[in-house]
């Protein structure tokens, strides 16, 4: 699902900026069972760049290797807080048809 | 789309080299992470590598996809589309170039009359805050003199008393005789000291005028228009504070104007400080001659300095006696220069707009046959699976390669249409020199290359969406037969095109009509071989009236002796040409009026005796003057028809008493002695009138005297500037060498100007109609080639395209009338359709022209109905041509080839 990736991209910036692999890594380290397929985070991360959600910057990891860093942008932390209502809402729309039927 | 995304859009197009690298480089980075992260599982380096690989999935489908979010293929799509369409218009050469021309055509006349409105409308005046230059004036309400000039008091007192301009300044045209070895007379402003300062002009050599040289007698400094500084000085630095003799007298040059300074207007020469002599008569308060220019304060409306300056000309009513009726006004400055001249520019543009949307509907219909015949290709396209968005996309991109194409030779073709506006155009449209392309002029023309852009590419993209796309590949190679709704839309265009090209035609016709009325009008002379020209006495050496007077008789017994001349005659004012204008109240001794300002105003003229016999004026009643009028006679005079009407309406004004002032019993308090009378003169008779200010505008009442008694005491002084008007036998020009001999051997110091021959000045005062039809004309034109083309073109098309099922009918037994009959009809149906919608345009676009009209009126049945023949004749010969092809086919051969 498109919308699930970008929300999980948009709540692993929030605590700050990461570059693309960081991102991935961490999406897996917490969720665990989650297995996100690294070559089309590159096309969310750029897709969400160009809706003003994230910015990108080059900067210096960890490591010591250049890297494209994102970090969340207000109108992002907006999107972010919209996308997770809209994302409970939905789970426990489903949950409830779940259990009634 | 956010800005964001254009933004970065941008960057990717603009720095793609840059953007591939930095994708490539993310990616990089990526694997490193992951390859060292295997290393740290503890897999050896080219197995970490390998799972890295592996867990990416495919890198060159990945940076793929990040071209897709980035837009990169929109860019590259776009680069695509402008390669294919540059191939396929290299295929179809005719086709773009006759596209591309007739936008250009459409493009290029409609920025040339842009530019003119832009240069003469739109560019704010050269002076700094422009928008503050109001007019001042003074008018007559109750005598229907809408404006006219101040009296210097007036003047000095709405300048005094005004809580609305910044400063007020006066000036009146005047002309100047520059005295050295080619005596030269100019044209010359006489303006208040303050003129330049409150325009914001600066001198580019020398100064302007300082307050001190207003006041009389520390007057004699002149400025210089750049012109002139050229012409009779080369341009020398050093002329500041050098000598010249103007009129007589000795004045000194203190500065030199730039060339753009032409305040106000383009043909003044040099400007001279206002002074009155104490003994002048001229700065009283009952002669209006000085025009005012006034600049608002920060803040101040026209509406306000209007009711201001209102308010001081009531208040000097109460004041003085003089000011009976007077009123005054302010209006802005901006409108007086280029009024005249907007409704007809701004009539123009709209006509050229026509004829750029005529040219569009063209281009539109070119390129719908082009897409019919391309109907197989985008079938093809679009069952491999071209979305329809992607071919609209396709045609909008060679129509904004034709448009560009259009308008670069559109930009071109109008810059050589105002070097001949510039050179031809008529005098007097103001700032025509300063009409040039600039960037308003090109973003206009770039916004309305897109319009006609959308316009014309649009239209395929619609006749795009009723190709069924399994009709057009069953069609297989034959022709594909355009549904009804394609073939409606194309005839739809080409009715759109008749309609517009009739409204162009018939504004023409109108026009046509107006000058052909204007050159019917009875001038009231035969203006035929006559030859005119000004000349002026030298103030200072002819101070007496009798020299002038001498002057003049002996002058005009000399031209008279030159072989070839019939007659030579002066006047202050000269017919057609409307100059020497000079009013003055007039008095019918037996009903004089009851107040001041009920006096009636009258143009007043001295002439010499042969001026009626050169210019072959009928004479109505009585007698025109003989040489025997002169001072030791009584004074006479002779009115024209108009003043005959306008106050002897039932009587016989021969004989009758009238002067030329108030009746003094309504001015008692200001008559030098209380018995004063000012001179009567007697009517001795009533000669024809004569058209002064134009064929347009009507004749008006007109009274003459005698040049010999002009100077008899407190009628008037003898006038020194006249203008001679010399009937001849052959061309009036070739006797212009013995005209200047003889006035040589008179007076060598007296400069002769305005030479011209009385048929170029009623040909002259004829410039704007004829420049105005010309232009419509070729518009009317332009359009009516374009609607022809494009009603043989849909024509034609629609026989190639029903040349099977004309085949058909002759097979089946109809003749080759029957075949021209079908095809003629749809032609004339079409044409006929746009006719009847024309007409109703017409009728309601015409009322726009109408203050360029004269002696016909907007909705005339013979213009229209000419128009309306023009137009059906053009799309009956567009359409016979086709039909008769049609009509010649063999039925035989045609079916073959299917």
């Amino acid at each position: 699902m498109q919308g699930t990736l970008d929300l999980l991209i948009l709540r692993t910036l929030e605590s700050g900026p990461r570059h693309g692999w960081a991102v991935s890594d961490r999406i897996q380290q917490i969720s665990q069972d989650l297995k996100v397929n690294q070559g089309s985070l590159y096309p969310a991360l750029h897709r969400l760049e160009h809706q003003g959600w994230i910015k990108a910057e080059w900067g210096v990891s960890e490591l010591g290797r250049r890297a494209r860093f994102y970090r969340l942008t207000a109108t992002g932390r907006k999107q972010l807080a919209r996308e997770t209502e809209m994302w409970a809402r939905l789970t426990a729309a489903i949950g409830r048809v779940l259990e009634m039927a | 789309m956010t800005w964001s995304d254009l933004l970065l859009r941008l960057k990717a197009v603009v720095f793609h080299v840059r953007v591939e690298d930095e994708l490539a480089e993310e990616l990089r980075a990526h694997m490193d992470f992951e390859t060292r992260r295997g290393v740290r599982a503890g897999l050896s380096p080219s197995e970490a590598e390998r799972a890295a690989r592996v867990a990416f999935g495919g890198a060159a489908q990945v940076a793929e996809q990040c071209r897709d979010e980035r837009g990169i293929t929109w860019f590259e799509d776009f680069a695509k589309d402008l390669s294919y369409a540059c191939r396929q218009f290299r295929k179809q050469k005719t086709f773009v170039a006759v596209a591309a021309l007739t936008l250009a055509l459409g493009i290029g006349a409609t920025t040339a009359i842009f530019s003119a409105v832009n240069g003469v409308l739109l560019r704010p005046l050269p002076y700094p805050s422009p928008e503050r230059l109001v007019n001042v004036w003074s008018s007559i309400p109750s005598k229907g003199i809408p404006q006219m000039g101040f009296a210097l008091p007036d003047l000095e007192a709405v300048a005094a008393r005004n809580h609305s301009f910044e400063s007020v300044a006066g000036y009146f045209f005047g002309d100047a005789n520059i005295a050295g070895q080619t005596p030269q007379r100019v044209p010359a402003l006489i303006a208040t000291a303050n003129m330049f300062q409150l325009l914001g002009a600066n001198a580019a050599l020398g100064r302007t005028f300082s307050a001190s040289e207003q006041s009389f007698g520390k007057h004699y400094v002149v400025v210089l228009s750049d012109a002139l500084w050229r012409s009779r000085f080369g341009t020398r630095p050093d002329v500041i504070g050098e000598a010249v003799r103007l009129n007589g007298k000795m004045y000194n040059i203190i500065g030199v104007m730039r060339p753009s300074f032409q305040f106000p207007s383009p043909d003044i020469q040099l400007w001279l400080p206002m002074s009155f002599s104490p003994q002048d008569g001229m700065a009283t308060r009952d002669n209006h001659f000085i025009s005012a220019i006034a600049r608002l304060t920060p803040g101040a409306s026209v509406a306000r300095a209007n009711a201001d300056v209102r308010a001081i000309a009531l208040n000097l009513q109460r004041e003085f006696a003089e000011n009976a009726g007077i009123e005054g006004g302010v209006s802005d400055y901006f409108t007086s220069v280029v009024g005249d001249v907007r409704p007809a520019l701004l009539i123009l543009l709209g006509a050229v707009g026509l004829v750029l949307l005529i040219a569009c509907v063209n281009v539109a219909n070119l390129f719908l046959s082009r897409a019919s015949a391309r109907q197989r290709e985008f079938s093809v396209r679009t069952a491999l699976g071209a979305g329809r968005a992607r071919l609209v996309r396709q045609l909008l991109t060679e129509a904004a390669l034709l448009g560009s194409l259009g308008a670069c030779l559109g930009i071109a073709l109008s810059a050589w249409l105002l070097r001949l506006i510039r050179v031809y155009g008529p005098g007097e449209i103001p700032r025509l020199q300063d009409i040039d392309i600039d960037i308003r002029v090109l973003a206009f023309t770039a916004a309305l290359t897109l319009v006609s852009v959308l316009l014309f590419g649009l239209a395929p993209a619609f006749g795009l969406s009723r190709i069924e796309i399994s009709e057009a590949m069953k069609a297989g190679g034959r022709s594909v037969t355009t549904g009804k709704g394609a073939g409606r839309y194309r005839d739809a265009l080409v009715i759109a095109e008749v309609t517009l090209a009739l409204v162009l035609v018939i504004g023409a016709g109108l026009l046509l009509r107006s000058l052909a009325a204007l050159n019917h009008v009875d001038p009231g002379f035969r203006p035929d071989h006559v030859l005119t020209m000004s000349l002026s006495a030298p103030d200072a050496a002819w101070t007496s009236s009798a020299k002038i007077e001498r002057f003049y008789g002996e002058l005009n017994q000399k031209l008279e002796q030159i072989p070839g001349v019939q007659a030579a005659g002066a006047s202050t004012a000269l017919p057609i040409a409307n100059v020497g204008g000079w009013g003055k109240n007039f008095t019918v001794e037996e009903h004089p009026a009851s107040r001041s300002s009920d006096v009636p105003l009258i143009q007043y003229r001295q002439v010499t005796p042969h001026y009626l016999r050169a210019l072959q004026i009928p004479i109505l009643e009585g007698r025109f003057f003989t040489a025997d009028d002169d001072s030791s006679r009584p004074l006479v005079a002779v009115i024209n028809e108009s003043a005959r009407r306008r106050f002897f309406p039932n009587e016989d004004p021969i004989g009758k008493q009238v002067h030329l002032g108030v009746p003094e019993v309504l001015i008692k308090d200001r008559l030098p002695r209380p018995d004063y009378r000012m001179p009567r003169l007697t009517i001795i008779g009533v000669i024809g009138d004569v058209h002064h200010a134009g064929l347009r505008q009507p004749p008006f009442p007109e009274v003459f005297v005698s040049h010999l008694q002009g100077s008899v005491k407190d009628n008037q002084e003898s006038a020194g500037h006249m203008y001679l008007v010399i009937r001849t036998d052959s061309d009036p020009l070739r006797i212009m060498p013995a005209v200047r001999a003889a006035i040589r051997s008179l007076d060598p110091d007296v400069p002769v100007a305005e030479v011209a021959t009385m048929d170029q000045r009623l040909h002259g005062s004829l410039s704007a109609n004829r420049y105005e039809l010309f232009l419509f004309g070729a518009f009317a034109g332009l359009s009516l080639a374009l609607a022809g083309i494009g009603i043989y073109g849909v024509i034609s098309y629609s026989v190639r395209l029903r040349m099977h099922e004309m085949g058909i009918r002759m097979a089946l037994g109809a003749g080759s009338q029957d075949v021209l009959k079908i095809v003629f009809r749809h032609g004339l149906r079409t044409g006929i359709a746009g006719v009847a919608l024309g007409l109703i345009l017409a009728g309601a676009l015409t009322r726009l022209m109408s203050t360029l009209l004269f002696g016909v009126k907007a909705m005339d049945a013979l213009a229209f109905a000419g128009g309306a023949g023009v137009l059906l004749a053009v799309a009956a010969a567009a359409s016979f041509i086709p039909a008769r092809r049609a009509a010649q086919a063999d039925p035989l051969k045609v079916l073959r080839a299917e």
